[in-house]
């Protein structure tokens, strides 16, 4: 999936320039999942088991 | 159209996400090195961990290293101290470099879920490893990425070294779009002093207790496990095969590593040495002592590292150092240390977290006797003079401990050629009957070369290394008939896939169709949907079979059409591959019951071509 650069520029602090809502939600995943992994101490990297 | 003949020189940018444990990155390093070793125009920028970016840091080649500051991002969300929207933001400033051109390719080798979101954000013309769908499902473009999700995620025990998956996945990649490797290609190094260290970190190395060692003396590094090591040793038994080392051995000295918290352990094993009767003076302690740069520094000029399974035996492994490793019973060989002539010591009897495979500590690596211990590494550091013609069991039977061998798998590891195959290859030395997961390992080594390699030996010289016992002889039994029943389910699920695809192709339209149409459909549908709970079910009756009904799953989890009839074309094809890996796997059981004729059994002694044995004391 390409991502147009410039929709990353947008600042989120205020949330007056908000990115495109693809990006954002691409963005919100990779928190989550971040969230998720070091919550469950699963960020053993290769052999981290994956839900098909 | 065809790649340049100077493609290889060519500069290829390509981004690694590596976010994994230390561990994982050095895995990764090693796959590198071979592709810029091939390829010099690759140039590396590698997202890491901020623990694994110390040591990236110190590889020339790598061109850069961006830290995802995962841990702090998380715990302040996590504490309410940063509002989530906020977190976005951070993460977007964060990842901006990153997506500001487009890359020549993007490797994903974390193999996580965070991951896959990072790598669908980046753009890049090619992209390897987990990456996201339009819709934000996982997806796994590439074949060894569903290799890698169906059968090493999926905890099932394979042949093929870690490093070899990511080295093949790469290096394939680039041959098909940048062209044939460089015909000449120069050897890199690893970890370099002057690079990712301040001036006060090579001072240190300068002005340390290592750089004044007595070099006339042989030097074994000893990494101290974390208190934190599920499967520890025990510092007893690791104070045991010291004092051997030094009594046996007048000509070497010993180094222990680790971190600042094992500094009483290390202590104890002092005290465990002097109580052996050996003098402590030829110990140097180092624990809690060392930064990443000395810590490198010296596994990469001791002779030997004795460890568990920590990332200091893919350090010592990256730069040149051989490794005796003593883990539990559930160790993936797939991730052992890489390179010729290491040794790796395994429990036989399983412990409840083997079997279970929970997070209870592992009780097995008990059954690892320190004499097994020094036998193997005895064994190992004197193979210059016995060139390995003399048997593992015959150099035990010489120290008089040969009942240690019964309780324990010993592996050595070798580089293999490229008749073999190539890749590291582990060869178990100790001779017992194959047992049946390590069948699977090989049937499985075998299946995915023959899938994503396009080359794979022939059956018979992999089977050499096959000794059928009783329970393995009722599992291939098992194995035949299951796999020819996937077989033939196989074969009706890709004619009733191809008829779906058919049938589909020739609509107007998907939603609109008449009756009879729609109930042809829902009748070769609902058939599909029966063969794929029989393959469910047979897959409960054995673990390859189970493999191959993972991997299929994933296969379908993957499939890349939008539309039916390209759906069910694309099924009907993998259903094919997967009948012929049914057709594999039952050659497999064939070729091995035909080895369960009966013949005399070889004695351990006369298993080898030479019986001598060696005069113990005068290994080195």
């Amino acid at each position: 999936m390409a991502v147009d650069p410039n929709l990353l520029q947008g600042e989120f602090n205020d949330g007056s320039e908000d990115c495109a809502p693809e990006v954002e939600q691409l963005l919100a995943g990779f928190l989550q999942a971040l969230i998720d992994e070091y919550t469950s101490e699963q960020s053993e990297g290769h052999i981290a088991r994956q839900p098909l | 159209m065809m790649p340049s003949p100077g493609a290889a020189d060519r500069k290829i940018r390509c981004v690694v996400i590596q976010l994994g444990s230390l561990t994982s990155t050095l895995q990764s390093i090693a796959a590198l090195k071979s592709a810029k070793e091939q390829y010099p125009g690759l140039e590396f920028q590698i997202i890491a961990s901020e623990s694994s970016a110390e040591a990236l840091r110190r590889i020339s080649w790598i061109d850069q290293v961006l830290a995802l500051p995962a841990q702090a991002l998380v715990e302040s969300v996590a504490s309410g101290n940063l509002r989530e929207k906020h977190a976005l933001g951070g993460l977007a400033r964060w990842a901006a470099p990153l997506v500001q051109f487009r890359w020549d390719f993007l490797v994903n080798w974390t193999y996580s879920a965070s991951s896959s979101y990072l790598a669908a954000l980046i753009p890049a013309r090619v992209k390897l490893g987990y990456t996201r769908r339009k819709d934000r499902t996982l997806s796994a473009p590439d074949g060894w990425s569903r290799y890698f999700q169906a059968i090493i995620q999926g905890g099932l025990p394979q042949n093929i070294h870690l490093t070899d998956i990511l080295s093949t996945q790469l290096l394939t990649a680039l041959q098909i779009h940048f062209g044939a490797p460089a015909t000449t290609s120069r050897s890199l190094g690893v970890f370099s002093a002057e690079l990712g260290a301040d001036s006060k970190s090579l001072a240190d190395i300068a002005h340390s207790e290592w750089v004044a060692r007595d070099r006339s003396r042989k030097w074994v590094a000893l990494q101290l496990e974390g208190a934190e090591s599920k499967p520890g040793w025990g510092v007893e038994n690791w104070g045991k095969l010291a004092a051997q080392i030094l009594r046996r051995h007048p000509t070497h000295s010993l180094v222990l590593l680790g971190r600042e918290s094992e500094s009483r352990h290390a202590l104890q094993l002092l005290s465990e040495i002097r109580r052996e009767g050996q003098d402590p003076e030829r110990v140097m302690n180092l624990v809690g002592k060392t930064d990443f740069n000395l810590w490198s520094t010296i596994l990469g000029s001791v002779s030997w590292l004795l460890t568990g399974s920590g990332p200091a035996a893919q350090v010592a492994s990256l730069t040149g150092t051989r490794v005796l490793s003593l883990v539990a019973g559930n160790y993936r060989l797939d991730s052992g240390p890489y390179g010729n002539g290491h040794y790796v010591i395994t429990p036989l009897p399983e412990c409840a977290a083997c079997a279970d495979a929970t997070e209870a500590r592992h009780e097995c690596r008990s059954a690892i006797h320190p004499d097994t211990a020094y036998g193997v590494w005895s064994y190992g550091s004197s193979e210059w003079s016995h060139l390995r013609k003399v048997s593992l069991e015959a150099h035990f039977s010489r120290l008089g401990t040969s009942r240690h061998l019964e309780s324990v798998n010993v592996h050595r590891s070798r580089v293999r050629s490229i008749d073999e195959g190539g890749g590291v290859d582990y060869e178990n030395l100790v001779a017992r009957p194959t047992a049946l997961k390590d069948w699977n390992a090989m049937v499985l080594e075998h299946l995915a070369r023959e899938l994503y390699c396009g080359w794979t030996p022939e059956i018979p010289a992999q089977l050499s290394r096959v000794r059928i016992g009783t329970d393995l002889l009722r599992s291939m039994r098992e194995i035949s008939e299951t796999s020819s029943a996937l077989s033939k389910i196989a074969a009706e699920a890709g004619r009733t896939s191809a008829r779906l695809s058919e049938k589909s192709s020739g609509l107007r339209s998907e939603n609109v169709m008449s009756i009879d149409e729609r109930m042809e459909l829902h009748a070769l549908s609902s058939d599909l949907h029966k063969l794929e709970d029989l393959i469910k079910r047979l897959s409960t009756k054995q673990p390859i079979i189970a493999a191959l009904a993972r991997l299929h799953a994933v296969m379908m989890h993957n499939l890349s059409g939008v539309q039916l009839a390209e759906l069910s074309s694309e099924a009907s094809l993998w259903y094919a591959q997967l009948g012929e890996a049914a057709d594999r796997v039952q050659t497999w059981a064939a070729r091995s019951l035909q080895l369960a004729r009966p013949v005399a059994l070889a004695t351990a002694a006369s298993a080898h071509p030479t019986k001598g044995t060696l005069p113990v004391d005068s290994v080195e």
